[in-house]
């Protein structure tokens, strides 16, 4: 006997993203998806948004990793609020998991969540979280080609940052083959050069994240 | 590695569909992977062979396709499969787009039946080696 059933798999990983991103905009609260490969540079960029922002205590931070809880107790030292998800060897995180980590923080009390996904350009393109902004972040020791070979997380970004620009003149990162695949891919997207290291467009990034709350803000209303 | 996760979400629709239906067992089922999943087809068969021993799928077997992937031109009203990772509508020029086709994982059907016939079937084959 066959049985007809047509069923999307990711619809429950949906219904979850649909209830944590209602959930969010109850709370007035600018969820960001910041998804990179291993080592790019996720919590550095954090540490340094957090040391920057006006007010650390509206900050909350979802860490996302196989194993250990080093990068969220960076994230605490550095003065935010922090959950640590741990996969166990999975390679992305899944909205029902944010669902359940959002349960640790006084969402009363936050305007701005980071989520950092497992470090992985692949996998995490695939699941919604809930977000309101997705963003994908390659630094220059990486390679020009990373926005070509994963081209599914370029395509659905809202904002690209490119870290580690004090290394540029150090390795062959072909920044105009890099500039326009990004622009071929997702065409308008805002494209962030940044360093950790020297403070080069932070100033921009953290405008950038002012503006994004008050847009939540005003979606909010 | 998201290939496993996904199977398991497929296979535990599977389970509960042919609990739902009172079926002995599952034969067969049929799946749609969209080009865009990210899945590769070794690892995609590793995990359908990892996840289904000791379930009531593990004598099933996976018919599965690939969904080409189909993209609607952000600028003009054209639809096209796209031939590249980069965009670029073959009647505007305009690049991106949204993907309208090619993005889902789908279970499609199943086929059930009689468990114990489809085990025993496989115990005779083995008696008679």
């Amino acid at each position: 006997m066959k049985i007809d059933v047509v069923h999307r798999v990711l619809k429950l990983n949906d219904e979850f993203a649909a209830s944590v991103r209602k959930r969010l905009l109850d709370h007035e609260i600018t969820a960001l998806n910041l998804i990179s490969a291993p080592g790019s540079g996720k919590t550095a960029l954090l540490e340094e948004t957090i040391g920057r922002w006006e007010n650390r205590g509206q900050l909350a931070v979802i860490e996302g990793d196989p194993d250990t809880t080093l990068d969220a107790e960076r994230i605490q030292r550095a003065g935010a609020a922090v959950t640590q998800i741990n996969t166990e060897g999975g390679c992305h995180l899944e909205a029902n998991l944010v669902q359940r980590a959002l349960d640790n923080f006084d969402l009363d009390a936050i305007e701005l969540l980071f989520i950092e996904n497992v470090g992985n350009l692949l996998c995490p393109a695939g699941f919604d979280l809930g977000e309101r902004f997705r963003v994908a972040m390659v630094s220059v020791t990486e390679g020009a080609d990373k926005p070509a070979k994963y081209p599914k997380l370029f395509r659905s970004c809202d904002l690209m940052i490119l870290n580690k620009s004090d290394l540029l003149p150090h390795v062959d990162f072909d920044l105009p083959y890099f500039e326009h695949t990004v622009k071929c891919l997702n065409p308008g997207v805002p494209l962030l050069t940044v360093s950790c290291k020297t403070g080069e467009g932070l100033d921009s990034w953290m405008e950038w994240l002012r503006t994004a709350v008050a847009s939540t803000a005003k979606a909010s209303q | 590695m998201h290939e496993l996760s996904l199977m398991q979400a497929v296979l535990e629709k599977a389970l509960a569909v042919a609990d739902e239906a009172g079926a002995g067992g599952i034969i067969r089922l049929e799946v749609e992977v969209g080009e865009l999943c990210g899945i590769v087809p070794e690892a995609w068969e590793m995990a359908f062979e990892a996840a289904t021993p000791g379930t009531p799928l593990e004598n099933a077997a996976m018919d599965w396709r690939v969904v080409d992937a189909r993209v609607q031109c952000p600028a003009c009203p054209h639809e096209y499969s796209p031939s590249d990772i980069i965009w670029e509508c073959p009647a505007c020029g305009a690049f991106g787009g949204e993907a309208i086709a090619g993005n889902d994982i789908v279970l499609v059907r199943l086929e059930v039946g009689d468990l114990n016939a489809s085990v025993s079937k496989t115990g005779a084959s083995r008696d008679e080696n």
